[in-house]
């Protein structure tokens, strides 16, 4: 089974102070890993190490025992300011991955028709994506990264910009595009009722240096899936206890 | 657009809004009306002026005398070619100079953009050249290269090639990182990279850089047509000048300016249809 590894890893940039230190966490497919903690506790930089945008001070990052090198199209990210690009129409922005790769028009084309179809924006692909909501981008974004058949989704806080309701929607969307694949997904979150009701495996971190202090598993995303409602499950008595204890756990140093 | 911004800014809350508006609009549409009527004073005193002789025709000629010429030119040439002629002549030479200077600069402003040995090596030189004048350079030109088409088309290129290198060099510098990252996540070469997402990224940044290219150049022209040319707006002006036929110089400084009016709508148009997208996303 594919699995994403990062091995004891240390951070910081420009000789500075560590940013991440002694930090490992391992992304199976299949598995939806939630990493939350407050800012500065080096959530992004670490999704930025397992994307290979940058290369720890110290450790390794493996894909399958095999160093990750760089960024690639395994390991597709999903963006907080969605980048995507403006001159492009919704549908080649989707496919933009596929034409790197060298595949025709009439097949980009069909497989972007797709993936708008999965991300509930069927039908746009002409538009020019200027002219889409912010959710929608997010969509767009989603996508895109789908469109590479990656396996591993890396998500750096794709909801964070977006307002309550459609982040609501957006929760629902992740949750039934993680059920139709067989990618792992890395998200990073502010939110700690996002993180609850996504993640098979909550990754709680702590700042001053960036470490992992805590880690979860939940299941309330298969319960989700299984056919319960959002409304029910986040009012229900063990999610609401799972959200205090989550909660003391990021706020520990506070609390002692 | 400004001073309207800051009139809202400082209106009174009590204000009903759509009352607001109502003005604001109003204001906007009498500035076309305040141009043309200052326009037609101005040409007005003009013709009173040339009529009642208060300056000598060689100072002055009247308008209804410039636009005589205009006619005369287009019809019957000047200095042995007609108007066209010599507008065709220097457009030449412009468009040729921004064919020339795009090909040149738009590397360059990559080089500057993208690594720091580029800025190391042309950032300098780029800097120095600036602010040069044309006709500081011009005699050095001529040195080297003569008096022939090529040197007049490199006069005007060298004052074209500067705004062009900084506005590339701007847009590659403000490709966001988000977007190289993403395109590096879809498994985005380097050659890919430059060629997907920074260039079309840039692209609105380097159409900026042309436009400003293009008003510089076309202000360069007389200088370069000073060289030994026998057709073009610049040369037909300074011949017209050494004959004292006034008409004809003042004809050919407005055809000049409407010339250059139109490259900058033409650009704005080339921009609205080459990067609709520019200032939305």
């Amino acid at each position: 089974m594919p699995h994403l590894t990062l091995d004891s890893i240390s951070l910081s940039y420009d000789g500075g102070a560590p940013v991440l230190a002694n930090v490992s966490l391992g992304l199976r497919s299949g598995e939806f890993v939630v990493v939350v903690g407050r800012s500065g506790c080096g959530k992004t930089s670490l999704l930025n190490l397992a994307a290979g945008f940058v290369t720890p001070t110290s450790g390794r990052v493996l894909v399958d025992d095999a160093a990750v090198k760089g960024p690639g199209a395994d390991r597709a990210v999903v963006f907080q300011d969605d980048a995507l690009f403006p001159w492009l129409s919704t549908a080649e922005n989707v496919a933009f991955g596929p034409r790197l790769a060298g595949i025709g028009a009439a097949e980009r084309r069909r497989i972007a028709d797709e993936r708008l179809a999965i991300v509930g924006l069927p039908g746009l692909g002409d538009r020019p994506i200027w002219r889409l909501s912010g959710g929608q981008r997010q969509r767009v974004g989603l996508a895109r990264a789908l469109a590479a058949n990656p396996t591993f989704l890396l998500m750096d806080e794709p909801l964070g910009a977006l307002d309550a309701m459609t982040r609501e929607a957006m929760q629902e969307l992740l949750l039934d595009v993680w059920g139709r694949t067989q990618a792992g997904f890395l998200l990073i979150t502010h939110g700690v009722e996002e993180a609850l009701f996504l993640a098979t495996r909550i990754v709680v971190m702590a700042p001053g240096p960036g470490r992992i202090v805590r880690t979860l598993a939940v299941d309330f995303g298969k319960r989700r899936l299984a056919g319960e409602s959002a409304r029910a499950i986040k009012a229900s008595a063990d999610f609401v206890a799972a959200r205090e204890s989550l909660l003391d756990a990021i706020f520990e140093r506070e609390a002692a | 657009m400004s001073l309207d911004l800051a009139e809202a800014v400082l209106a009174p809350a009590d204000q009903a809004a759509p009352a607001k508006e109502t003005t604001t609009r109003t204001k906007r549409s009498i500035v076309p009306i305040v141009t043309a009527l200052t326009l037609a004073l101005l040409l007005g005193a003009w013709q009173v002026a040339a009529t009642l002789k208060l300056v000598s025709p060689v100072f002055l000629p009247a308008p209804i005398d410039v636009a005589h010429q205009f006619v005369t030119v287009a019809r019957d040439g000047f200095v042995d070619a007609t108007l066209l002629q010599h507008l065709l002549a220097s457009l030449g030479r412009v468009f040729a100079a921004l064919l020339a200077a795009t090909l040149v600069a738009v590397p360059i402003g990559f080089a500057i953009g993208s690594s720091p040995i580029g800025r190391g090596i042309f950032d300098p030189l780029i800097e120095i050249l600036r602010p040069i004048p044309p006709l500081a350079y011009l005699p050095l030109v001529i040195i080297w290269f003569g008096i022939s088409e090529p040197s007049k088309i490199l006069i005007i290129g060298i004052a074209m090639l500067a705004p062009i290198v900084i506005a590339t060099a701007t847009g590659v510098k403000g490709v966001a990182t988000d977007r190289l990252n993403a395109a590096r996540a879809l498994g985005a070469t380097k050659a890919q990279l430059l060629r997907h997402v920074v260039l079309p990224s840039a692209l609105p940044s380097i159409l900026v850089g042309i436009r400003i290219a293009l008003g510089t150049g076309w202000s360069t022209l007389v200088a370069a047509e000073l060289v030994a040319a026998s057709r073009g707006l610049g040369f037909m002006i300074q011949s017209a000048a050494q004959f004292l036929v006034t008409d004809v110089v003042i004809m050919g400084i407005l055809v000049i300016a409407a010339v250059a009016f139109a490259f900058e709508a033409a650009i704005r148009l080339l921009e609205r249809w080459l990067v609709p997208w520019a200032g939305k996303a």
